[in-house]
């Protein structure tokens, strides 16, 4: 394209005389190659080869060898652009004429080539004006190609478009530019429009990267230019489409917008005209009236209103009037049922000037109902048997139910704006409140008792159930209190409390009282029968004649030694039932030092005869508020049992002390004698009528007697020995019992 | 061949009653008297005499009851205590607690005064 001369290949005939080119185109501009034509292949190789501007033919090269037609077929193959001027004699014209239309582009004659020069320069210079005119100032840029992969030729526009020099692009891989998935669809278009010579390819978008890096939205047209030799390549035209992208994207997305409006609205939209036409109606529309858009259209206005309701006529009018009109009117389902509805409606001016209206139906039936649900709710907290009432944050009552004024006194009026500290609690009260909201603040509930205050200023418990509330923002909003008069819960709990504590203690003094009934019904049936049973056999025994006479007085002596004995045990079951029945005795200040000496004294004759010692420290506890006949009893018997069960080769020794412990007051008897054998016999200890040692007499009646005492006083015993080490009772007293337990502990136990 | 009773009771009268009685039942009988229960277990611990001899044993004693004085008794020679048969005679009326004590010896269980009949139904069952 781009040649420095203009080349110009003329055919001379072999006969007749040629034009002098060079003549007649004088000037650097023109490279003129004459060829003498010999057949018609040579013809068209030498076109191929020499790439003309202009061909000029002498029309005298027709011969047996040439056919101009064929020629001309041929040249138009190789390019069809070549302006061809045919040389004739005058007598030609005729036939020159005719192949006018089948690519020659002009004749002269060869008498008169003075025009030639003028023909030439006007094919040559026309075209590429006109091209250069139209490519450079196009806004599309316009490339080509070659097959070497160079580009021949880029248009100005292509600096705006990519912002890449002209001669930045000659250097440029084209390909390189685009958004790498674009790639492939452009060398698809590629590949199709290299089979195609001439056509133009589809249009094909692709996204490139500007100098700038910025992405751009171009529309790519591919020609196959190949077979053009001015061109021979591929015509590229790119246009910039991103501003064209954007404002189509924008007005998909803006039309969406309204699209999904009118679809998802919860309300009812309606498009009509002022005469009541309906053009179209969203699915909210078609869900109230029941009714498929198609239906809606065709009823119209007035199939969808309650034609009885005069509110209808009197919103046309307004609307009429004003333009808009606001209203709730009855609407009417497609089975025919009711509901009512708010409307709004107003009109205005489509883009093609035409008055529209647009309806928007409010169904109000289902908003009814939640007003409905909300006082059944509400009725419903009324009801319940709590208090219920709500305060805001800073616990001004915004709720008062109607249990809330049957157990505080107040009315919902007098309650509803004034301050919950202000009339339902006291003083100390204001100060555990304010704790309890400063729990309730942090989000966690508060249950428990306080005392309330009644509008009469009574007290009374209430259990208390304090919620934060928070609004649908999650901000607190406020409290909510359930509370109820727990009075008699209360009372009835202090009085089972105390069933329990006394049942706790009769059972202790149950199982005690039937432990010594056991103990009797023994004692009745093996010591009190044990005389009795041995009478009866005595008797047997004398009343059989055949006995000598002597043995017969013996079975009498123990006949009446018997009925001693039998004397005996009663005396002893009487002592311990009477010992039971004076627990009616005063209790008074006991002195221990006192009773230490009045047993010692009473036993003075044994106490020298077997030299027993007897140490006592009472300086800790001196004197203990007792019955004094039964600490004289435990005292006696201990201190007796002591000497009894001495060691034969020891001064009995005992040491009396006393002491306190835990709220107890402790007596510890502790001696030298024998001991007792304590893992067999520990059980037995205590019983009556058991003894640990044959030497001795004793009837097993002093350690039974001890326990029983002690446990009238409401105390305990027990015992640490080991056989030839001594023994220590222990007896302890509960100091923390009151005067009533104890005195009831008596009058149970008796 | 010579029956053997052996009594074992603190209360003297009883073991009067029960010697006369046996001998009236058995002028042959050998007869001996433990009234202290703990010296009984210790002689019969080598006791080698007659076949089957017969104990008495009183349950309420002073330094050990008649129930102790069966554990012990029980962890005598085999060859020993599987000779006697041993019936508890006590002053009680009701044998409530002696389902308690399963010993093979354990024969029964007799209500004082010990009488002849006893005796003849004891000797039935042999």
């Amino acid at each position: 394209m781009r040649k420095e001369f203009n080349e110009i290949l003329y055919f001379t005939g072999g006969k007749s005389e040629g034009v002098d080119l060079r003549k007649l185109l004088s000037g650097k501009e023109y490279l003129i190659k004459t060829q003498s034509v010999e057949s018609e292949q040579a013809m068209v190789a030498t076109v191929r080869l020499f790439e003309p501007q202009v061909i000029l033919m002498d029309y005298n090269i027709t011969s047996s060898k040439i056919n101009i037609d064929e020629i001309l077929i041929q040249f138009k193959k190789i390019d069809d652009s070549i302006p061809l001027i045919l040389i004739i004699d005058e007598e030609a014209e005729k036939g020159a004429i005719n192949l006018l239309n089948r690519g020659i582009r002009s004749y002269i004659f060869r008498d008169r080539p003075g025009k030639l020069p003028f023909l030439i320069k006007k094919y040559l210079s026309h075209d590429e004006r006109k091209f250069k005119t139209l490519v450079e100032n196009s806004s599309d840029a316009t490339l080509i190609l070659t097959p070497d992969g160079t580009h021949s030729y880029v248009s100005p526009a292509i600096t705006t478009i990519l912002g890449y020099s002209r001669e930045e692009v000659l250097n440029l891989d084209l390909y390189e530019l685009l958004a790498s998935e674009e790639k492939e669809k452009v060398q698809e278009a590629m590949t199709v429009v290299l089979e195609l010579p001439g056509v133009t390819g589809p249009s094909i978008e692709v996204c490139a990267h500007k100098k700038t890096g910025e992405l751009i939205c171009l529309e790519v047209t591919l020609t196959n230019l190949l077979h053009i030799s001015d061109i021979h390549g591929i015509a590229i035209n790119l246009r910039d489409i991103t501003e064209y992208k954007l404002a189509e994207e924008a007005i998909i997305e803006s039309e969406e917008k309204y699209r999904s409006f009118f679809m998802n609205s919860m309300d009812g939209v309606l498009v009509t005209v002022t005469d009541g036409t309906i053009l179209a109606a969203n699915p909210a529309a078609c869900s109230m009236l029941q009714m498929t858009e198609k239906e809606i259209c065709e009823v119209g206005r007035f199939g969808i209103v309650d034609l009885n309701d005069p509110r209808v006529m009197e919103a046309i009018n307004e609307r009429k009037r004003t333009g808009r009109v606001k209203a709730e009117i009855t609407m009417k389902r497609k089975d025919g049922t009711f509901f009512p509805a708010e409307l709004t409606s107003s009109v205005y001016v489509d883009a093609k000037s035409r008055n529209r209206t647009s309806l928007i139906i409010r169904d109000l039936s289902e908003k009814s109902q939640v007003t409905e649900e909300r006082n059944f709710q509400a009725d419903l907290l009324d009801r319940i048997g709590q208090a219920v009432y709500a305060t805001d944050t800073c616990g001004f009552v915004n709720y008062w139910n109607q249990t809330a004024t049957r157990i505080y006194g107040w009315t919902k009026e007098e309650a509803l704006g004034r301050n919950i500290l202000d009339f339902s609690t006291s003083g100390k009260l204001k100060e555990l409140c304010s704790s309890i909201r400063d729990v309730l603040k942090t989000g966690k509930n508060w249950v428990g008792e306080v005392n309330a205050i009644r509008k009469d200023g009574k007290e009374f418990p209430a259990y208390v159930t304090e919620t934060p509330v928070y609004n649908s923002k999650g901000e607190l909003n406020g409290f909510l209190v359930i509370s109820s008069d727990i009075t008699e819960q209360k009372k009835s709990e202090i009085k089972l409390r105390e069933l329990n504590s006394s049942l706790e203690k009769y059972t202790v003094e149950l199982i005690n009282a039937n432990k010594g009934l056991e103990q009797y019904s023994f004692i009745v049936s093996h010591n009190l029968r044990a005389p009795v049973a041995n009478l009866l056999g005595l008797k047997g025994l004398y009343l059989q004649k055949d006995h000598p006479e002597e043995l017969r007085q013996r079975f009498l002596t123990e006949l009446f030694e018997n009925i001693d004995r039998l004397d005996n045990i009663i005396a002893d079951l009487n002592s311990i039932l009477k010992s039971k029945t004076e627990i009616s005795e005063k209790k008074e200040a006991v002195k221990f030092q006192e009773l230490v000496n009045s047993v010692t004294e009473s036993i003075n004759h044994l106490i020298i005869k077997e030299k027993v010692e007897v140490v006592t420290d009472f300086s800790e506890v001196p004197q203990w508020h007792s019955i004094k006949g039964y600490l004289h009893s435990v005292f006696y018997n201990l201190i007796f049992n002591s000497i009894k069960y001495r060691k034969p080769d020891q001064n009995p020794k005992i040491e009396i002390r006393s002491w306190s412990e835990n709220e107890k007051l402790y007596l510890s008897f502790k001696d030298n004698g024998l001991g007792i054998d304590l893992e067999n016999k520990k059980d037995q200890l205590f019983r009556l009528y058991k003894r640990f040692h044959h030497h001795v007499e004793g009837k097993g009646m002093g350690l039974f007697m001890v326990k029983t005492q002690v446990e009238m006083m409401g105390g305990e015993i027990s015992v640490l020995s080991e056989i030839n080490k001594g023994a220590e009772f222990i007896v302890s007293f509960n100091n923390s019992k009151t005067e009533t337990e104890y005195e009831e502990a008596l009058y149970i136990g008796g | 061949m010579k029956k053997h009773y052996i009594l074992v009771d603190d209360d003297v009268t009883n073991n009067l009653i029960c010697e006369f009685t046996i001998k009236k039942f058995d002028e042959q009988a050998e007869i001996r008297v433990f009234t202290n229960p703990e010296l009984a277990l210790e002689s019969l611990k080598g006791f080698s005499e007659g076949n089957k001899p017969i104990m008495f044993l009183d349950l309420n004693m002073p330094t050990m009851t008649g129930w102790e004085f069966l554990e012990y008794f029980n962890t005598l020679d085999p060859k020993i205590k599987d000779k006697f048969s041993v019936y508890i005679l006590t002053s009680a009326l009701d044998n409530g607690d002696m389902k308690h004590f399963d010993y093979p010896f354990l024969k029964g269980f007799l209500s004082k005064p010990l009488q002849t009949t006893y005796l003849e139904n004891i000797v039935e069952k042999g």
